[in-house]
This record gives structure tokens, sequence and C-alpha cells, in this order.
């Protein structure tokens, strides 16, 4: 309402007063505003008479007789369409909304990576796409060690260079990997003096290579399992990682449980600590475990480790990379299924009534 | 007359329960769009498809008003042809059909004068003329407040809009029509022009106005 200047408050401006005319000639008006209106029109003459103006115009609209109409506006009986159910408009709602959770969802996926990717080395991001191509890295790792070695140092040099920036690195990840800096540095240091020499590295490599088996798995699982933010590749770069293993299957589901034992594994066997680094390519996962034991585990990590590998055994993180497909698996389906389950019927009806 | 139980007939399928409600309302349905349209085929066209998507969404009908509902439907069918048109205009000039009954002119004044009764079609033509140069919107919230006699909040849910925006275009629509017939008040009978220009009212008509008319300068 219009505040007048010089202590005229209330009084209806002839702006707002036309604005109302119509309301007020059909009752619309509250009764303050009404009382407001007549104050003005027993002063406005103008207004007045476009109000009865308003009026006569009103009663002429009113005097338009009915159209009549051209012909019956009936359906047939038989061939019409009948009323879809309810349940069809119901489908429909819940299909755009299942769709639209697994849309964000999968959204979700690219962006917490990119959110918590840490520089990471070059040999880190090249690490994700061999992941994708290696086909054993158990077997090269094995069976290739001058190539591991060649692979290894640029990937020592990356990783002691890295080691540096890893700690920063892991601090901008997300906060579940945050942990992993307290349990990753012991490790670190214990690898740390080994590191440069390329003799230990073939050792570690030697030791790794009966040892992998045995504990690649349970390194690897909780590392895995780590907050990866690529969990579709994780998955593929795990069974590229450890093909023979029957572990494979469950690693995701002992992420969890296997992430203390990665401390464990990590704190009783140094050369075997560095298989958590074998992240080496990994990205930003890497980051964390970096100086870990990267060296070591060059040739597998280069051979197609996927980033999960790295480091933060954190609970959070690991359930949240554990539980981020599952989700989106479910979202999926659920949105696939509710989408055929609105298509159908919406065609079981067509036919019904064609 | 039970219209709930038509509808709940008309929700199961029932083809002749809502053949009971399109008798009901066809009249109303097809004046509306053809006082938009202006184009008596097309109105038939989107008043007959109306009817038809109103029969297959008979189910998102929740209760309410179902005039106001399937009014709506009319509404959306009358403004996507008017979209069309408007991208491939074409000249219409069918006057309206009128029923032959049609009830005598309003007059306020008391007993209507024989001028006043034999409402030429030259009026209605003005009336409708003057429609026409609304905005859809002004000429959709006009027609089914004056002409149907809707409330205000019957139009808000026709044209899901809020009452604000209902008083609004109303008034803005009713200040068109009558600047366009006081323009061509020629064709008026002469005592609804100086109602036009002059706005005598008598005070059985509008109660309220009666102390503005006895208190004016």
């Amino acid at each position: 309402m219009r505040m007048g200047f010089f202590g005229r408050s209330r009084e209806l401006s002839h702006e707002q007063a036309q604005e109302w005319l119509s309301a007020y000639l059909d009752r619309q008006l509250h009764r303050e505003e009404a009382g407001r209106l007549e104050s003005h029109l027993q002063a406005c003459a103008g207004c007045r008479e476009e109000l009865q103006a308003l009026r006569a115009t009103q009663l002429l609209l009113r005097t338009l007789p009915p159209v009549r109409i051209p012909r019956s506006f009936t359906l047939e009986a038989a061939p019409r369409p009948a009323p879809l159910p309810g349940a069809f408009f119901f489908l429909r709602t819940a299909t755009a909304m299942a769709t639209t959770a697994f849309v964000a969802l999968m959204a979700a996926a690219l962006v917490l990576p990119l959110a918590g990717a840490p520089a990471g080395t070059p040999a880190a991001q090249r690490a994700p796409q061999e992941a994708t191509e290696a086909s054993a890295p158990v077997v090269a790792f094995g069976a290739q060690p001058e190539a591991a070695r060649s692979a290894l140092e640029p990937t020592m040099e990356a990783a002691s260079a890295a080691s540096a920036p890893a700690p920063e690195a892991r601090s901008a990840a997300t906060a579940p990997m945050r942990a992993a800096p307290p349990p990753a540095q012991a490790p670190a240091a214990a690898i740390a003096p080994p590191a440069p020499a390329t003799p230990v590295g073939e050792q570690s490599l030697t030791e790794l290579a009966p040892t992998a088996p045995a504990t690649l798995p349970k390194v690897a699982a909780p590392l895995a399992a780590a907050p990866s933010a690529p969990a579709p590749p994780a998955e593929p770069s795990e069974a590229q990682l450890h093909p023979s293993r029957p572990m494979e299957p469950a690693a995701a589901d002992v992420a969890a449980p296997a992430l203390p034992q990665a401390d464990v594994a990590a704190a009783g066997e140094p050369p075997v600590v560095g298989s958590p680094g074998v992240a080496s390519g990994d990205g930003e996962p890497d980051a964390g475990v970096a100086g870990i034991g990267r060296e070591k585990l060059a040739l597998p990590e280069t051979a197609g480790l996927p980033g999960e590998l790295v480091e933060s055994p954190q609970q959070s993180s690991a359930s949240l990379s554990a539980t981020l497909p599952v989700l989106q698996y479910v979202a999926g389906a659920l949105s696939a299924l509710l989408a055929l389950a609105t298509v159908g019927t919406w065609w079981v009806h067509r036919r019904r009534h064609r | 007359m039970d219209e709930a139980a038509w509808i709940a007939a008309s929700k199961a399928g029932d083809v002749q329960a809502f053949n009971r409600l399109v008798i009901a309302y066809q009249q109303t349905a097809y004046s509306l769009a053809v006082r938009m349209l202006r184009d008596e085929d097309s109105a038939a066209d989107a008043t007959q498809d109306a009817f038809l998507a109103a029969f297959t969404h008979m189910n998102q009908f929740r209760g309410g008003s179902f005039k106001a509902w399937l009014l709506r439907i009319v509404l959306n069918q009358v403004y996507d042809r008017l979209r069309r048109l408007q991208r491939h205009p074409t000249e219409s000039i069918d006057a309206l059909t009128y029923e032959d009954d049609s009830p005598v002119l309003q007059i306020v004044n008391g007993s209507p004068t024989p001028e006043e009764v034999a409402i030429s079609g030259e009026v209605m033509a003005c009336i409708e003329a003057g429609l026409r140069t609304l905005s859809p919107e002004q000429r959709a919230t006009v027609i089914l407040s004056d002409v149907h006699g809707m409330s205000y909040e019957e139009i808000a849910a026709t044209t899901g809009t809020s009452l604000g925006t209902v008083k609004s275009r109303l008034n803005r629509g009713r200040m068109a029509m009558r600047g366009y017939l006081t323009k061509h008040t020629e064709l008026l009978p002469g005592s609804i022009r100086q109602y036009l220009e002059r706005g005598r009212l008598e005070k059985e008509e509008v109660p309220d106005m009666a102390a503005s008319e006895r208190t004016g300068p």
C-alpha cells in the first residue's frame, strides 16, 4: 500500500485505485481495501466514471448469448481410447524420479574423483589408461623384470618426486582420504630408504613376485576399495591386477575389514608395504600412498593398476566408493525397470482398447 | 444429475457416463473455444480434442471443480492452436451463430426499450471484435468471468494462475474492452452508449455504489 508523503499514508493513489476497480465490482476486495477505494471514489470523479463504465462493459459481455454448437462432441463408444490407468501416471513419475537419481549418481561418480584428485604423477595419469588395456599385471610383474625395472625407475623418480607433494595432494583429497597420511607415512618412511635402490627394487619385485598372490590380495583389496572415484574402472582394474585371485569378487566387501590388515601388512613387511603404493600411476588416490611402495610395484602399477589401490584406508572413503557403484546399479536398474513398466502399461492398455 | 457418479464411472472407462459429462459441458467448452479462436472449425476441433484428452486423462482428475479442470484442457488446446496460427496466420471472418432465443440485454435502468431488446448482430460482432484486441490471457479471463460467470477462484484454477494475476488480467481486459467499445459506440444502442460514456448506474445493480453516487462532488 502506498504511503503518501506529508503524512497522508493510507491514501490510495489514482493508479492503484484504477487497478482495484474490477475487483471492487466483483466484490473481491478486502473490506479495508474496499473502504480505501470508496474514500478515493468520493474524491475522484474520473475513477467513479471509470468504475461505472467497467460495470456497463461487464453487463454487455454478460449479454452475449450462448453460441450454438455445430455438432455433438460426445465420444464414440467402441474405438475411443479408454482412460489410462492411474498406475500409468504413477509409474511415469516414478520412472522420471529414478532416472534423475541415476543420472545424479553417475554425475557424482564423475565429480568426486575430480574434487579429490591431487596432482599425481605422469605415470599415475598414464596408469588408468594402461589399466584398461593391461591383460595380466601379475604376469608382467613376474615375467618381465627388466621391463618392470625400466618402468620402475621413472616411476620411482616420479614417486619420490611425488612423495613430497603427496601429503599436500592427500590433504587436498576428499575428507575420507585425509586419514591416509598417518598410516601411509609410516610405511612410506620404511620404504623410503630402499626406494632409490634399484637392487632393492628388484629384490622387492622378486620378493613380491612370490608373495604377490598372498599379499597383494590383502593389500590390494582394501586399496581397491579405497575411495577411488572411478568405481567402474576399479573393478576391471582389480581383475587385471589379480586375475587369478578368487578373492576379487569379495574385494569390495572385504575392503573395510581388510583395511586394518593393510596397515598391519604395511607395518610388518616393508617390501610388501610398497604394494599399497602400487597405485603409482593411479592419479588421485595414489597421492596419499605416493611414496610408499610405488617404486616397488611399479610394473604392476603401470601395467594397469587402477587408481584405487592408493591410499586412504579410510572406512568412510572405502564405504563411499563401495556404496556409490552399488547405488548406481540400483538406480540404473530401478529406472530401467520402471521405464519398462510404464511403457508396458501403456502398450497393454492400447492393445486392449484398440 | 449426479456428476460425481458420472466422473467415477468415466474414470473406470465408461464412455456413456463420460458422454453425460460431455453433454453437460460441451456448450461451455465450445463457447470458450470459439470466442478465443474466432474460427468455428478450429474451435470444434479444439473442443473435440479437449474431450478426448479429458477422457484419456480422467484418472488425473483428483476432485475439485470438474468444470475448471475441463476448461483448462480446452484452454490448452486453444493456446496450441493460437500458437500455430501465429506461425501460419489464416483469415477467418465467420460470424458466430447465436441461439435464436438469445437472452435479452439486461438494462440496468428497469424495463428495456424496444431498441434495447432488439440486440443486433452488429453489437455482438462489436463485442467479439473487441475481445479479439485483448491478449489471449486477458481474453480468456474476461470470457470466463463475464461470459461464463466464473468466480475468481475458478478462473485461477482454470488458467493455472494466482488470484492476483486473475484480478490484474480481468481489470486490464475490461478496460481495454471498454476503450474499444467506446470508440465504436455508433453500433451500440443509445442507452448502452450512455452507460459506457457516462456510466450511469442504478443503485439496485451495485448497492455499494449508492454511497459514492450520493456523496459525489
